[in-house]
């Protein structure tokens, strides 16, 4: 592995320095369960990493006025584990319950899955389901950027060098009902092939409000606002899980095109949305 | 009277625990000594090519380095039963990963940076990467010489060809009993290559002393074999070659016979006093060391109306990599073991070992069974569901009982199959099956249950030996000196409870060694499930020859004959008396009479065991009235979950019983049973080594070699059904690999019950499972 310089600030401000300071050269360490690897591989070169999970004000759960606001250096463990998010947003407890291994859930972070902007991403599809809003912090202010527009291919994003992912801000339906599923080769330490969120607002046996996101099957976690637009309204029953599967394999082709995953991936997400459904009934008897 | 407790059948606890869950047990890797210098071996980037030049100068100028080698430095062919294998590449490299040079340096790094400056030519060559397109006459020879290679007389190598041991079975004319058969049904199933991923990757030390005495320190199964090998590759007596075996962390096979102690010896050899330390990477476990082989097997079964197998053919083809010298017996094993657990009269088997320009094919768990039974299990429910009988309804048809004759023609006897199979019928609630099933759907669940059965010989020579040597210390605990090893499977606990049961004493006074083969007594290897078996009979021996010492000595104090005293809970005491009695601790180094004198002396037992009467098998029918020392049966049962949409294989249940004759240590005969079910569902559900056109390993690494995780464990329901072994130890058989066996057919044979669909080839992806839905159902 090659040499790095390793800085450990305890404040915000203080890491907003370093960053600014570093400029591209520094590289956010927050958790580094994937950023190790690819010091160890030699993808990334920076000169310095800045740690920033010891900065105590980058860690917690919080809600308020219906919003969800989940710090940046908060562990998946945390997030899986918090009242507030299993009450209010169980999808990303689903997503952060099946994120690698209890070790890698220990050690990674939600900001760091969100700045790594991998397709596969576990906690990303339950996120960008809630509407979530990264809170971007630099010297030079901050800023407000939806999930779905700072997320910009594979491993792109448009947070600028001297910025710090603070938190992400969510914003669940109130009374709503959500679940995420994710398939893997295996049942654990296994990166997602297709995931799915959805949430749903019930008015008796109908869909009030819905909202439907996917992962891995773009380059980066979507939201699939045509599933969303077929379940307003409708009635929770056989036929429109059915024909919701259905319209998710259509969607999946789409994305997918001629990958050599697309034929696979386009029959299997049916499974993942009838899991997702399962999990929401189970939930809305709650 | 003293009433005696038992060791045996009590679920004594590990000896080896207290070591292991502390950290104090040392693995080789934590060995440290002064002076030592470390190793990389540079490795080959073709699968076949001629090595036209090799340019080692820049890497001996780097400062750090003290040896460079290459395969002239030591070109002596060695191996297990035929010796086809160089430490590094001759003049031509046989696949992709092979040893081509080695570096000794002060540091690991820089020894991988003179790796690095090695500059080696090569003239590729066409590549075999198919076993069935390498056997045909006018393939690329892989071994021209083959006809020149010194060999066990029991493997049958064909010269001029890629086949280095043809295994054959020819009991009756097979085409008579096809003749006889009203149905015939015919099956092709295939396995892929896969790793051990045990969770220490090889580890070895190797020094040549000023003497030039060798010492290896090394995580592996066979120490005796160790050095009986490189004793012949080397020519030198075995006076000077000492091999230890500190804890293994995992062997599963891979650590048998030489593996990474090979490539050390050359450059021991150039650098005298300087002990060597190399730790194989997992890119390298995954690749350069043992794989277990692929293999195509092509069955042909005549059956009569009334559901009973009359005939069998059957054809092997073993993927067996670039250096076969010890996958040649695994070839021989599946051949002698080809009726599996059924009785047919008429059989036909070809099994054919052959090179290819792939990773080297050696034992891991099952030697060959987990592949054959892959095949004959399958075949089995097949013609079952063909028939229309229930899948275990005809196996009982079949089964062998006593009096059946095998492949080999031996006539068997306290066959237990029947018994395993009933239990496990029960234990799982089968419930009937026939014709083909009518899944529901719409549900996108199916649940079904599937049953396969196994049996397993130790496979090892006719001739292997164990030993054992029993010592007493001045304070009555005993030394017990074996060359067995501890690799997880609970050696060391089984034996210390033979060798107490029989001293009596308790089992908490007996330390078990850790192999030297300076000091301990011989083991053949640690492999083929043998050690409680065979080790176990020559403790038992070991133990008596001791415990007569002891009675001899208390006969003598007590003035009282021999056959009237016991030894108890560490006392020597008279039968009729209890009260009379000597610690054993008075008596360990000698009596002292009542006048002061010594008599006797340290009291040290020996015993010996080789199973007797194993006869050689006829080289072109494969018959023979005892081929091996005796026979293990089991069977699993699953019960399985399978996702219509994602065809994704939930396993919920297995239930394995097994025959092992006697209960040793059931808490451990359990946890073994349940790393079987867990390796043998990860086989059947994950694992493949998957290769380039070119022969390139594409997937060596835990990200893209998936195997099973805490997080795929079904519940296990484990029974034992205990038909003594006559010459097993209070009855007991080998047991150990043949947990992993039956796991995969069981769960092929469960989607079949599940969705009538079958899948011949390993492993049952998802996306196989899918596409197969999507084929039968169209949806």
């Amino acid at each position: 592995m090659q040499k790095v310089d390793y800085f450990r600030p305890e404040t915000i401000e203080e890491a907003l320095e370093l960053l600014a300071a570093g400029r591209e050269e520094y590289k956010i360490l927050a958790g580094g369960t994937d950023l190790v690897l690819h010091l160890r591989e030699r993808k990334v070169s920076p000169k310095a990493l800045v740690d920033i999970t010891h900065i105590s004000a980058l860690k917690g759960i919080r809600e308020e006025e219906g919003k969800i606001i989940i710090k940046a250096a908060t562990t998946f463990t945390e997030v899986a584990s918090s009242t507030i998010v299993l009450e209010k947003i169980p999808a990303l407890a689903d997503a952060c319950k099946v994120v690698g291994s209890p070790q890698i859930r220990n050690q990674g972070t939600i900001g760091g899955n969100i700045v790594n902007a991998s397709p596969a991403a576990d906690s990303v599809p339950a996120l960008v389901l809630f509407d979530g809003v990264a809170r971007l912090t630099s010297k030079r202010g901050t800023r407000e950027i939806l999930l779905t527009e700072l997320l910009q291919g594979v491993g792109k994003t448009a947070i600028e060098p001297d910025e710090l992912l603070e938190e992400v801000i969510l914003t669940p339906y109130p009374g709503s009902v959500s679940g995420f599923y994710k398939l893997g080769r295996r049942n654990a330490l296994a990166i997602a092939r297709i995931s799915g969120a959805v949430e749903l607002v019930f008015a008796g046996s109908k869909i009030a409000k819905a909202r439907v996101a996917l992962g891995s099957v773009a380059p980066n976690p979507f939201r699939a606002t045509e599933l969303e637009q077929f379940l307003n309204g409708r009635e929770f029953n056989e036929e429109t899980k059915e024909e919701l599967i259905a319209l998710a394999k259509n969607l999946v082709a789409d994305k997918l095109g001629s990958r050599a995953s697309a034929p696979y991936k386009r029959e299997a997400i049916a499974g993942v949305m009838r899991e997702i459904l399962n999990r929401i009934e189970q939930r809305r008897g709650r | 009277m003293i009433k005696k407790e038992s060791y045996i059948g009590k679920s004594v606890k590990r000896k080896d625990g207290p070591e292991k869950v502390t950290g104090s047990a040392k693995y080789v890797g934590d060995l440290k000594f002064g002076s030592m210098l470390y190793a990389k071996i540079l490795r080959s980037k073709y699968a076949h090519a001629k090595i036209i030049r090799i340019d080692t100068s820049k890497a001996e100028k780097l400062p750090g380095v003290k040896a460079v080698v290459t395969g002239k430095d030591f070109p002596q062919r060695m191996g297990l039963y035929l010796l086809d294998r160089t430490p590094y590449a001759v003049d031509k490299v046989r696949y992709y990963g092979e040893p081509v040079a080695g570096v000794a340096a002060v540091s690991e790094e820089i020894a991988q940076k003179a790796i690095e400056l090695i500059e080696v030519e090569y003239e590729e060559l066409p590549a075999v990467l198919d076993p069935r397109e390498g056997m045909k006459e006018g393939a690329p020879l892989i071994h021209p010489d083959l006809k020149n290679y010194e060999h066990v007389p029991a493997i049958y190598p064909k010269p001029d060809t890629n086949i280095s041991n043809h295994f054959k079975i020819r009991k009756g004319n097979v085409e008579e009993g096809f003749a006889k058969s009203d149905y015939i049904f015919e099956g092709e199933y295939y396995v892929p290559q896969i790793q051990h991923t045990p969770i220490e990757t090889h580890t070895a030390i190797v020094m040549c002393d000023s003497t030039g005495k060798f010492t290896i320190w090394s995580s592996n199964q066979s120490p005796n074999a160790v050095r009986k090998i490189l004793s012949h590759s080397l020519k030198i007596p075995m006076t000077k070659i000492r091999v230890l075996g500190p804890y293994c962390g995992g062997g599963f096979g891979a650590k048998a016979g030489v593996n990474i102690e090979a490539p050390l010896i050359p450059l021991a050899l150039k650098l005298r006093n300087k002990p060597i330390k190399y730790v194989t990477t997992r890119e390298e476990e995954f690749r350069d060391t043992f794989v277990r082989q692929g293999m195509y097997a092509k069955i042909k079964t005549g059956v009569t109306k009334e559901g009973r197998i009359v005939a069998q053919e059957l054809e092997m083809v073993w993927d067996a990599g670039a250096y076969n010298e010890y996958g040649v017996n695994i070839t021989r094993a599946a051949g002698y073991s080809s009726a599996g657990v059924y009785d047919i009269p008429y059989m036909k088997t070809d099994s054919y070992c052959v090179y290819t320009n792939k990773p080297n094919g050696g034992p891991l768990r099952g030697f060959g069974m987990s592949e054959m039974h892959w095949a004959i299990e399958q075949h089995m429910d097949m013609i079952a569901h063909k028939l229309g009988m229930d899948p275990i309804e005809f196996r009982l048809k079949n089964i062998q009982r006593d009096g059946s004759t095998n492949a080999t023609g031996q006539v068997l006897k306290d066959v237990g199959i029947e018994k395993c199979i009933l239990r496990a019928k029960e234990l799982i609630g089968w419930e009937e099956i026939k014709g083909e099933p009518k899944p529901e759907l719409s549900s996108g669940k199916v649940r079904a249950k599937g049953l396969a059965c196994m049996i397993k010989a130790p496979a090892m020579p006719n001739n292997a030996a164990s030993s054992a040597i029993v010592k007493f210390n001045d304070d009555g605990t005993v030394a017990l000196l074996i060359t067995a090893q501890e690799i997880g499977q609970g050696a060391f606990t089984a034996l210390a409870q033979i060798c107490a049961e029989e001293l009596g004493v308790p089992e908490d006074w007996i330390k078990v060694s850790q192999p030297d083969t300076d000091y301990t007594a011989y083991e053949w290897q640690t492999v083929a499930s043998r050690i409680t078996y065979s080790a176990g009979n020559a403790v038992i021996r070991a133990a008596r020859d001791a415990k007569r010492q002891l009675l001899e000595m208390g006969a003598k104090h007590f003035g009282v004959p021999l056959e009237e005293l016991d030894v108890y809970d560490g006392y020597v005491y008279v039968v009729a008396d209890p009260a009379r009695k000597i610690a054993v601790k008075d008596i360990a180094l000698g009596l002292t009479l009542p006048d002061g004198s010594g008599w006797g002396g340290p009291v040290i037992g020996k015993g010996v065991f080789i199973p007797e009467g194993v006869v050689s098998f006829d080289k072109e029918t494969g018959q023979s009235p005892k081929g091996v020392s005796h026979w293990t049966y089991g069977v699993q049962a699953v019960d399985i979950e399978v996702d219509v949409d994602t065809g994704k294989i939930d396993v919920k249940k297995v239930v394995a019983v097994y025959d092992i004759g006697k209960v040793i240590n059931p808490d451990l005969a359990k946890a073994q049973t349940e790393g079987g079910i867990i390796q043998g569902l990860s086989t059947a559900l994950f694992e493949e080594m998957k290769f380039d056109e070119k022969g390139k390993l594409l997937n060596p690494s835990f990200v893209d070699y998936k195997i099973a995780t805490a997080a795929e464990l079904p519940e296990m329901i484990i029974d034992f059904i205990e038909t003594p072994l006559e010459d097993g130890p209070y009855g007991a058989r080998g047991f150990g690999e043949h947990v992993m066996v039956p796991t995969a057919p069981a769960i092929a044979n469960a989607l079949y019950n599940a969705l009538g669909i079958r899948i011949n080839t390993l492993p049952l992806t998802a996306e196989k499972v899918r596409k197969a839905i999507k084929e039968k159902y169209g949806i």
